[in-house]
């Protein structure tokens, strides 16, 4: 058809400034869903990190904060539970199983968690998956250490290296318990949760490793070495939080009574899912703001758009005339310009969509380390699909005012140009 | 045309009968009074021990057994045996178990909003876990009231001390529009 060939070099002959137009709108796309993909990528995230836990129980601060700290390792414990509690709550007749956890060392960035073989056989995420060793096996000895599998990753550790943990969150070479590594006896597969990034070790080891240290720090001449170790009791005189599954999920309101009621200390039993809804409807707000933000950037881009459409079209009066000589009507003209903007706007939406995997996949590390969150690269979903088609929808309706402003011109100019 | 006309006829007589089993079994509204046993008062535990229990204070041993008690009695509430396998429609609140961050797979319904904060829970005739199947339901606000259409079943725990409690197969969960 001459008439979309004659389009197309007409456009070519704008190249610069159609490029422009494209790329503004690429880029606003690539914010509205690159913040939509974000969002839901991070609550996926959250929420598939533990599963079938009927309650998580730690000191009583509050509900988030000890959601956070004791599952997604964010924060600090302000308190722990004693040994004494524990063992008396895991006695309740509802529970079925625990998972007792300690926190506060660390190892080159990667938080240490001590806890035992229940934490292999009853911790599930992502709904029903269990965790699995890549190599190895899970803890047998007082010293043994069973790796995420970033930590193994990143550190290329294998099993049988010897590690040493240091005291505290910042593992900077002061604070560190080097008498007394650790092996390295199995790394588990990949999870996209926070167990990737732990370094996991027995209780006892971690009871073991601060026998001789008090308030922070190495008690001079009181020095205990690895094998004396061995034989004293390494019984956890407390620890930081523990997890717990019921024989029936109803008694998880009785079962966290009896924790929040428990005289003897002050704790607090979670529902995680129901904690996990109130973070999403206090951070909701901002999510919305968010949204509201990048729409309002794409429509700047349909503004920028338009607005060059707009001026470009007093240049273009020749070639509409041109083209009219050429026998194309006025709702030809019309049809010209308003598939134009449509087609640029389109094409800012492939690309916008491109540019968005290509930063997806070049940030995927970073998100990773930072967040521990694995971003999953698929097609877009119904909803962003939706968001899409609004914008395109929001282009066009935006490409008919030039559209229509040509096609006025053409019916005045006829085949000459009147200024 | 013949066999054309005997596959119309095979492929009718599969699917026509199907929404008709469906329709038979309507689902019965319930109300969460329909879940607690004729006679079954727990007001009267409260009534039994209120006497005692007004005089004592809060840290007094006695006080503390009383409320064990008490709390026993709300734990092993009874069951309607008569509901189980039945189709039913019940409203209540949402308390998210299991989830994607988009949609609840479980959950378990009570018949008040905050039954996980206020004192007492809710006994356990007054609670049902439900379990939405394939088609896990979108949770707009915390506090969006429900209705679910699913198969009641009272289930026993598999500790032998323990009751039994409500389980909802559901088929639909939509927002309650009173």
């Amino acid at each position: 058809m001459p008439i979309l060939t004659l389009a197309v070099k007409s456009l070519l002959n704008r190249r610069v400034t159609a490029l422009l137009m494209v790329l503004s709108i690429s880029l606003s796309v690539m914010l509205l869903l690159g913040v939509e993909r974000l969002r839901t990528q991070a609550r996926a995230g959250f929420a598939n990190t533990i599963s079938g836990t009927d309650l998580v129980v730690g000191a009583r601060t509050g509900a988030i904060a000890l959601l956070l700290h004791a599952v997604f390792r964010i924060g600090y414990a302000t308190n722990n539970v004693s040994w004494a509690s524990y063992q008396e709550i895991a006695r309740h007749p509802r529970v079925r199983w625990t998972i007792p956890l300690s926190l506060g060392d660390s190892h080159r960035g990667f938080a240490v968690l001590g806890t035992n073989p229940d934490y292999f056989r009853h911790y599930r995420y992502a709904r029903t998956r269990a965790l699995e060793l890549e190599t190895g096996a899970p803890f047998a000895d007082v010293y043994d250490a069973v790796l995420g599998a970033d930590v193994a990753r990143e550190l290329g550790y294998r099993v049988g290296q010897s590690i040493i943990v240091a005291h505290g969150a910042v593992d900077a070479g002061v604070s560190r318990h080097d008498d007394k590594p650790f092996r390295v006896i199995g790394i588990l597969k990949k999870t996209g949760t926070p167990v990737d990034r732990t370094v996991h070790v027995t209780l006892a080891g971690l009871e073991a490793i601060h026998l001789d240290w008090q308030s922070g720090m190495r008690v001079p001449g009181a020095a205990v070495s690895a094998d004396d170790a061995r034989s004293q009791d390494l019984t956890p005189r407390s620890i930081t939080a523990f997890l717990v599954g019921l024989d029936s999920r109803t008694a998880v309101f009785h079962v966290q009574r009896f924790v929040n009621d428990y005289r003897k200390e002050p704790l607090l039993a979670i529902l995680p899912g129901v904690v996990l809804q109130e973070l999403w409807d206090a951070i909701g707000v901002a999510e919305q703001a968010l949204l509201v933000v990048s729409a309002l950037v794409a429509l700047v881009g349909l503004c920028g758009m338009v607005t060059a459409l707009l001026t470009g079209l007093n240049e273009r009066r020749r070639e509409m005339a041109v083209l009219r000589s050429v026998g194309a009507r006025p709702r030809h003209i019309f049809a010209l310009i308003a598939g134009e903007a449509t087609a640029l706007a389109a094409t800012g939406i492939a690309l916008g969509v491109g540019f968005l995997y290509l930063a997806l996949f070049a940030a995927r590390g970073l998100i990773q380390t930072r967040l521990g969150l694995s971003i999953e690269i698929g097609f877009p979903s119904p909803y962003e699909w939706l968001l899409l088609g609004a914008v395109l929808l929001a282009s066009f309706v935006a490409g008919l005012w030039p559209a229509l402003r040509a096609y006025r011109y053409s019916l005045t100019d006829g085949m000459t140009v009147h200024i | 045309m013949n066999s054309a006309l005997a596959l119309v006829l095979v492929v009718a007589a599969i699917w026509l009968p199907v929404p008709g089993a469906v329709a038979e079994e309507r689902p019965e509204v319930i109300d969460w009074k329909h879940l607690v046993p004729a006679g079954y008062d727990p007001n009267q535990l409260f009534r039994k021990y209120e006497k005692d229990v007004s005089t004592l204070r809060d840290n007094d041993p006695r006080a503390e057994r009383a409320a064990e008690r008490l709390r026993q009695a709300w734990e092993n509430a009874p069951v309607v045996a008569t509901l189980n396998n039945k189709m039913v429609k019940l409203a209540g609140f949402v308390v998210a178990l299991e989830g994607d961050g988009k949609a609840v797979s479980e959950f378990l319904l009570v018949p008040y909003f905050g039954a996980c904060i206020h004192v007492p829970p809710p006994p356990s005739n007054q609670v049902g876990l439900v379990r939405t199947g394939n088609k896990p339901f979108k949770v707009n606000q915390m506090f969006d009231m429900v209705s679910v259409t699913g198969r009641l079943r009272t289930e026993r725990a598999r500790n032998d001390l323990a009751s039994a409690s409500y389980i909802i197969e559901a088929t639909q969960v939509e927002v309650h529009k009173p």
